[in-house]
């Protein structure tokens, strides 16, 4: 494990860049930028096509037992809280945390292969498994902070109801899928490092935002499939029967633990058939027609 | 001298292509020059060796270590020192050998001392405190050098560790070498294109040609002629020489840039060049046993293994 941690440490300590920061503060702005653009424009429209009924303020203004109760929101602002809880879910859990972790782990053996530094890290004693895992651990750990400052920031600015509570669903969230998105990706680099960025970008689009919405068993092996079922059942949405029937039939009524069981699982296994990929091959160079 | 690798009927392809074709060879400890033309399977000899590719068929040992079985045992007690010219981005030189020490299971504060004792060793200063894409082809030829021996190997794989470097780095660095093999008892396996640093430094020679081993011997073996002769060079008339040596019935050989070798034994031939010498009225300016210069070596070898550069 001691090799393992030093490759932890200098991804680490190769991250403290300026490069590297900047792009660290983008997947943490992306979230709040989104979020500010969607609240300015809701409030926009508000003050464009329906002026405050003076009425409704004076009932505000004077009952705050009306205010108390969250209802105040509820009249004043035309976007639901489950239309910002799946923004946030979209941009969180979803969108920031598979940018953050298809860049950093996909490469993670191409780059290496490119730079000609494999051979030298390979010839150590476990010295491939080493570098998997180390740059899984650091990516996993370096994507989740901009992921929750990000959020913490953004569901304020939402204003949508129980800020906390939505917070706390999507961090948890946060903390289950970026994991399983890393060994993903990280699974995806290794069987075809050359084309690793386009296989993981392909799997990405097809698997995880289009069959995931398929109601059929594939969608069960998508990280989304299991994200947003967890979703449902721990924020507690205000959704109607009507629509609740069709998003049982998408997601199924298993229990939110076996959920996060699989999602638990996905990295051990994934990284596990990533080293064995790793042992089977010969990725010793990135010359091949070095003889 | 013990077996130090054995490889037996290793054969590897790469799809169509043979890199190598059933090498048997025995590797004994010492230095051993590892030779042979671009394209005759070095480097694929190398990653067979370090379990970096799989063989196709065959067998074979390093250190009583059963190649591709064995390979994390094999890749502890080896240290590997690439031709490709790669450094880790960003980082100094003490750093990215402390990295690698501490990838090859050394406490990360050992291997921060191991590294500052080996880059003094190797001759790198101040500069290693900066970083490595600032280090120019010698620094980094030593860097790599380092990266190689810092984890105490008893078996060194050191593939053109020579190459960029200037007349007096060149020397400096074969005598690292012959230093770590002479007084440290290291094995080592040096592949290089340089013919002379192999003839200095080598105890024993392997050339490859298309993937088949032509020669592998020691230097001092493959040195000696097929037919012994001495080697005469003169001062003075050697037409006059050769008239009378051959007068003597002793074949000769004429060298083109001058000097005439004499065939038969050494010993019994130095009283007629000293005879014929004064017969021509000549001067002997040097009689040495003449030996075949691993220049010649190599090319019998490679052509008469068919392989063409």
């Amino acid at each position: 494990m001691g090799n393992v941690g030093a490759v932890f440490m200098f991804e680490w300590k190769r991250s403290l860049t300026l490069p590297r920061m900047a792009w660290w503060l983008v997947l943490a702005g992306f979230p709040v930028f989104i979020i500010g653009v969607i609240r300015f424009s809701i409030n926009a429209s508000m003050i464009e096509n329906k002026p405050p009924d003076p009425a409704l303020r004076e009932v505000v203004i004077h009952h705050p037992e009306v205010r108390d109760a969250g209802k105040e929101q509820k009249l004043r602002d035309p976007a639901p809280r489950e239309l910002w809880i799946g923004f946030l879910f979209a941009l969180g859990p979803m969108l920031v945390t598979m940018l953050g972790t298809m860049l950093w782990v996909t490469p993670a053996l191409s780059a290496e292969l490119e730079r000609r530094s494999w051979v030298y890290l390979s010839v150590r004693p476990n010295g491939g498994t080493a570098v998997l895992v180390g740059k899984y651990l650091a990516a996993v750990t370096w994507v989740i902070p901009p992921v929750l400052l990000g959020l913490a920031i953004a569901v304020p600015l939402s204003g949508a109801s129980n800020g906390w509570q939505i917070w706390w669903t999507m961090a948890r969230l946060v903390l289950l899928s970026t994991p399983a998105y890393a060994a993903v990706y990280l699974l995806l680099g290794t069987i075809m490092p050359r084309r690793g960025m386009v296989l993981a970008v392909g799997y990405s689009l097809l698997f995880e935002l289009v069959i995931s919405f398929v109601p059929a068993v594939i969608n069960k092996l998508t990280v989304h499939h299991r994200l947003q079922a967890l979703l449902l059942q721990w924020c507690e949405l205000d959704i109607p029967p009507e629509f609740m029937s069709g998003a049982i039939s998408l997601i199924g009524n298993t229990p939110p633990w076996q959920h996060v069981a699989i999602l638990l699982l996905y990295p051990p296994i994934l990284v596990t058939a990533s080293i064995g990929i790793l042992r089977a091959c010969e990725f010793s160079s990135s010359a091949e027609s070095d003889v | 001298m013990t077996a130090l690798i054995e490889l037996v009927e290793i054969t590897k392809d790469y799809g169509r292509f043979r890199a190598l074709d059933n090498v048997s060879l025995k590797i004994e400890s010492g230095i051993t020059g590892l030779l042979g033309p671009n394209g005759a399977g070095k480097t694929t000899l190398i990653k067979v060796l370090l379990g970096l590719v799989r063989t196709t068929s065959g067998h074979g040992r390093l250190l009583n270590f059963e190649l591709g079985r064995q390979s994390r045992e094999i890749r502890a007690n080896v240290g590997y020192m690439p031709e490709d010219d790669c450094y880790l981005h960003g980082m100094t030189g003490v750093d990215c050998v402390q990295f690698v020490a501490q990838l090859s299971q050394i406490p990360a504060t050992e291997a921060l001392r191991r590294a500052h004792e080996i880059l003094d060793f190797c001759g790198l200063a101040q500069e290693r405190y900066r970083t490595v894409e600032t280090y120019s082809t010698g620094m980094r030829q030593k860097l790599r050098f380092a990266q190689a021996i810092v984890h105490d190997p008893p078996v060194l794989i050191l593939d053109e560790p020579t190459s960029g470097l200037d007349p007096e780095e060149r020397q400096v660095m074969l005598n690292r070498i012959r230093l770590l093999a002479r007084d440290h008892g290291k094995a080592v396996l040096l592949c290089t294109h340089i013919l002379p640093d192999v003839q200095s430094i080598s105890d024993s020679v392997v050339i490859l040609a298309r993937g088949k081993v032509q020669v592998s011997d020691s230097l001092v073996k493959l040195s000696r002629p097929a037919t012994p002769s001495l080697e005469v060079r003169l001062l003075g008339n050697e037409d006059r020489f050769v008239d009378a040596i051959r007068g003597r019935g002793i074949k000769i050989d004429r060298r083109p840039g001058g000097g005439v070798v004499l065939m038969g034994l050494p010993n019994q031939l130095a009283a007629d060049v000293w005879h014929a010498a004064q017969i021509a009225n000549v001067g002997v300016r040097s009689m040495t046993p003449s030996q075949n210069s691993l220049e010649e070596i190599f090319l019998n070898a490679v052509r008469g293994g068919g392989a063409s550069d």
